[in-house]
């Protein structure tokens, strides 16, 4: 525990000093991930930023192996600069876990992966459009981070460390921690008591999930009534640009002479193109065929993550994003009968 | 982090780019964007693909025996100007043109038109414009006096009856077809008019499948019965409006009976739309190249308008009459007078006092005919008339119809100059290529389709050599001797806002804040003007002209016995040039590019994905089928996004003799397995 906030401003500089430290910060009118050096005070109330951070884990489009004018192939070996993220949110936190799982010994993921240094920040309420408490994401942190904080309104600050390098970045800045009397324990029950209480009543979020993982598994929900959503996908690829989760990718070749470059680059699974089949054979032709896929990778159990948790973080992107309507809390609303 | 504006249709989306290592490393969208509020469609959120491309051009190129070699840019501006030197010496001024580009900022546009006129000494200045929304700015300037969408597209929140009118809007426009969608889901009664089954047809309350070119059948149908039943707004035509009995009167052929002969939608179906549309408080009257692209072009424009003023939706807030244009900045490309006939702001070139004010502007005395249209510089250049011919960013070679006529007249040019992003169909028959910066790049300002002028901003270096084309056309100013004094970006700007009263009180300084400023701003305290005509029209009473069915210029016959219409897709953008280089934008493709209804396939014995030819008057091509009932029997319908396939090699070029558009969504032909 700190007793006061101005301990976290030291680590952010501290940290700067051998990583790029990104947080969220107001630019022209909304928040966005900004490179500042930890420079300035620690923006505590800045919302989580439409555009996540999954760009510096797995990048919109990466290199992965090249070739010259011999033929001789070799693999691209990413040299990733060492970055902080200061100021995740618990969804944001979860997502990583599942990009952890997914990804697993992939040597590129890792390799950005072990050279970003994680800061978490418990949100003390609902977000606009955030339903994380309701698929178990937050609005309070778990693993992955390096450090959590969550602010107290006193002014204090809890600080959790989840990694050895955590703990070494607070020895580093020099930040004596008091540990967390009987008292602060019970605040800190009650303030994660009062953000889950600060989320809107939305009983169909709850049936529709229900409805999502009723036997038979993936099959409990009439094809009409994904068929119904299907014209409202218009295939922008929005929501799996935003999702935190969402992992797949595309493989390009660009030849350049006689040598080229083969990138991994975002893929999107509501594209026509994604699954369709050399022969023109497709599995799921219908766009309500692909929306169902979609939302059962996110709301299904039989797609949960290691720690048990779904898909969907809650983070609520795809409903900004969505130009159709049909985001995450858009889908649940149909599925549980509000639309 | 770069906030700018998306380089694709004209809906003027927000857009941020992520920049890394000198790079775009990403796009998002600009969640506080007053339109986009947070949204892409899918060509934006792909807008980075393109940039980094390595077929970008980074070098200017020079055909020398043959072939294009790259050259320093001294001798490839050394090239050009002396070719549009001798063109001038043996030709006259006339004998140059310039083709400026829709893609391209306000400042690039404003650039070519001044570098024809004040360097050249020619009128022949014009732009894609031509093949998508002239037939609108010559239409609604005879009948409001404005030839710009007059609501803003916020007000399909605030409408009670949308109305759609030959433009895929889902497809096209994706960010304004998907709030069309959300309105019509609050409970909006939703009107599509259109051949096609597109993706609001099939949502639509009323959906008015006409036959191809029917369009003023039907509105004229809709007016009937509306006087009929005395739907009209009585007050407001009295009040705002002008030669209504002359309109009245005109119309006595047109019942719905007739109507319903002529379009093939039942009477019914013409006096519901009608009801739905005058009953409602307030209408939103959309539509797009469906309407346009006819030889009856400009008269559709003018039945649509006369169909709001009867009904009081010219004005007013969720009414209005609002053609969708097609390009980020073909709204701008206009307004910058990129057109053979009007300076900036559409000041007339033949009217003698706005040509004094441009020569004492610019010192230098300026031509008083109206030039040659882009289709029309084609023709002199085939015609030898037209020497020498620079074209920004445009491939007519592609988009524009009439068959493989385009590249033979552009063959027969002494010198034809292309500026471009990349070497398209009609660079590669260019003498003299410039590279060019993309939006990414450089500094500036696109206009979007609701007259809102917003800040494009550079966020990384062009790629090797390229320039932006303000600075390429400055750098061949200097060459032909006649300097323009453009210095940069916010320069320029100051300077056309200058002289274009409806642009006068913006500023790039005044611009910064997201969403900018809708035109008209004549003065720097001017809070912008989204809705047009509130207080009464532009050029004062709406006028109602009375128009009549025109039919299309080919129509099917035994030996060809189908009509072809053209549309564009979601996932890909005019020539393709861009959206090609993005990998699932062009993975997404589908497998075959002729739409066929069903009957007409069977009879042919084509599936989908055969290979299929379609013949016309004018050429063929061969392509693969989709069968589909998004076409009704007897009409086929292309996308013309691939070179490869491109309808333009059968389309039709007859001519709206008004605006000069030709019938691009129209034309007779066979189609046969092959």
């Amino acid at each position: 525990m700190l007793e006061s906030r101005a301990p976290v401003d030291r680590i952010r500089r501290v940290l700067a000093l051998d990583r790029r430290v990104i947080e969220p910060r107001p630019v022209d009118g909304a928040p966005a991930w900004v490179a500042t050096g930890g420079e300035g005070a620690f923006a505590w109330s800045t919302p989580a930023p439409l555009a996540g951070v999954k760009g510096w884990l797995v990048p919109l489009r990466e290199a992965v192996l090249a070739w010259d004018d011999r033929g001789t192939m070799r693999p691209v070996v990413p040299h990733p600069e060492r970055i902080a993220l200061v100021g995740l949110r618990a969804c944001d936190l979860a997502a990583i876990a599942h990009l952890d799982a997914h990804f697993g010994a992939d040597p590129w993921y890792r390799a950005r992966r072990a050279a970003a240094f994680l800061v978490g920040l418990d949100c003390p309420q609902a977000c606009a459009g955030g339903f994380c408490l309701e698929v178990d994401a937050g609005p309070f942190a778990r693993a992955p981070f390096d450090l959590n904080l969550t602010a107290l309104p006193d002014g204090r600050v809890v600080v959790a460390w989840g990694t050895a390098a955590g703990v070494a970045a607070l020895h580093g800045a020099g930040v004596a921690t008091a540990p967390v009397d009987h008292a602060t324990a019970l605040l800190l029950a009650e303030l994660a008591a009062r953000a889950a209480a600060s989320f809107p009543v939305r009983s169909y979020v709850t049936r529709g999930l229900a409805r999502m993982n009723a036997a038979p598994a993936g099959r409990a929900i009439a094809d009409e009534e994904w068929q119904a959503l299907g014209p409202r996908c218009l295939a922008c690829t929005g929501c799996t640009s935003l999702c935190p989760t969402c992992t797949c990718f595309t493989v390009v070749d660009q030849p350049v002479g006689a040598g080229g470059t083969r990138a991994r680059v975002w893929d999107s699974c509501l594209l026509e193109g994604f699954q369709r089949e050399a022969s023109g054979h497709h599995p799921a032709p219908h766009p309500g065929d692909r929306v169902r896929r979609f939302w059962y990778h996110k709301l299904s159990r039989d797609f949960a993550g290691p720690t048990g948790r779904l898909g969907c973080v809650g983070c609520g992107r795809c409903d900004v994003a969505c130009p159709g309507t049909i985001g995450a809390l858009g889908v649940l609303a149909a599925l549980g009968g509000e639309r | 982090m770069t906030t700018t504006t998306c380089p694709f249709c004209a809906v003027g989306c927000g857009l941020v780019l992520d920049v890394a290592g000198g790079r775009v490393a990403g796009v998002a969208p600009e969640r506080a964007h007053p339109v986009s509020r947070g949204q892409l469609c899918a060509k934006g959120w792909n807008a980075a693909q393109f940039l980094a491309s390595p077929e970008r051009l980074t070098r200017p190129l020079l055909r020398r025996n043959g072939r294009l070699e790259p050259v320093p840019w001294d001798v490839a501006l050394a090239t050009a100007a002396a070719a549009l030197a001798t063109a001038r010496r043996e030709g006259g001024s006339d004998a140059v043109g310039v083709v400026a580009s829709a893609r391209a900022t306000n400042e690039d546009a404003f650039a070519a038109m001044k570098f024809a006129r004040a360097v050249l000494g020619t009128n022949n200045v014009d732009h894609c414009a031509r093949v998508c929304h002239a037939p609108s700015v010559a239409g609604l300037r005879r009948t409001l006096g404005s030839g710009a969408m007059t609501n803003p597209i916020a007000d399909v929140d605030e409408t009670d009856c949308l109305l759609v009118v030959g433009a895929d809007v889902t497809e096209n426009h994706a960010i304004l077809g998907a709030r069309i969608l959300a309105a019509h889901e609050r409970g909006v009664p939703l009107l599509v008019v259109d051949p096609r089954r597109t993706r609001l047809a099939r949502a639509a309350d009323v959906h008015a499948q006409i036959r191809l070119g029917t369009d003023i059948a039907f509105v004229n149908g809709m007016l009937h019965a509306i006087f009929a039943h005395g739907w009209e707004d009585g007050a407001y035509l009295d009040a705002r409006c002008e030669n209504v009995d002359a309109l009245r009167s005109s119309l006595a052929r047109w019942t719905p009976d007739e109507a319903a002969r002529v379009t093939g939608v039942p009477a019914a179906t013409i006096v519901d739309a009608a009801r739905l549309y005058a009953a409602s408080r307030r209408g939103w009257l959309a539509y797009g190249l469906g309407v346009t692209q006819h030889v009856s072009g400009t008269e559709t424009v003018i039945a649509l308008s006369n169909l709001a003023l009867v009904t009081g939706n010219v004005g007013v807030v969720g009414g209005g009459v609002n053609p969708l244009r097609g390009q980020n900045n073909v709204q701008g490309a206009c307004d910058m007078g990129a057109l053979p006939d009007v300076y900036p702001g559409y000041q007339p070139v033949d009217d003698p006092a706005v040509r004094r004010r441009f020569e004492s502007a610019w010192g230098v005395a300026l031509p008083s005919a109206p030039g040659l249209t882009s289709l029309a510089m084609q023709h002199a250049a085939y015609d030898g008339r037209l020497k020498t011919l620079l074209v920004i960013g445009e491939d007519p070679v592609v988009t524009d119809p009439g068959g493989r006529f385009v590249a033979r007249a552009l063959g027969r040019l002494d010198c034809l100059i292309v500026a471009e992003l990349f070497l398209t169909e009609t660079a590669k028959i260019a003498d003299v290529v410039f590279p060019a910066a993309s939006f990414a790049e450089k500094d500036g300002t696109f206009t979007s389709t609701e007259r809102r002028v917003q800040r494009v901003r550079r966020a990384v270096a062009p790629p090797g050599e390229a320039w932006s084309d303000w600075e390429m056309l400055e750098a061949l100013a200097m060459r032909c001797g006649r300097p323009m004094g453009l210095r940069d970006p916010a320069g320029v700007f100051a300077e056309m806002a200058a002289l274009t009263p409806i642009y006068g009180g913006m500023s790039h300084a005044r611009l910064e804040a997201s969403g900018g400023l809708c035109w008209p701003c004549p003065t720097a305290t001017h809070p912008g003007t989204p809705r047009l005509h509130e207080a009464g029209c532009v050029r004062g009473r709406g006028r109602l002209i009375p128009v009549d069915q025109t039919p299309p210029a080919e129509l099917p016959d035994a030996e060809y016995p189908l009509q072809l219409t053209t549309f564009r897709l979601h996932h890909q953008y005019g020539s393709g040039s861009m959206t090609r280089r993005a990998p699932l934008l062009e993975r997404e493709n589908p497998r075959g590019l002729v739409w066929i209804h069903a009957s007409d396939a069977a009879r042919r014995r084509i599936t989908t994905g055969a290979p299929v030819r379609v013949r016309s008057r004018r050429g063929e091509v061969t392509t693969r089928a989709v069968v589909s009932d998004d076409v009704p029997p007897g009409v086929v319908a292309m996308p013309y996004h691939f070179a490869e396939a491109s309808p333009n090699l059968v389309t039709n070029d007859a001519l709206d003799p008004i605006a000069r558009m030709p019938e691009l969504k129209v034309c007779a032909v066979a189609v046969e397995a092959c």
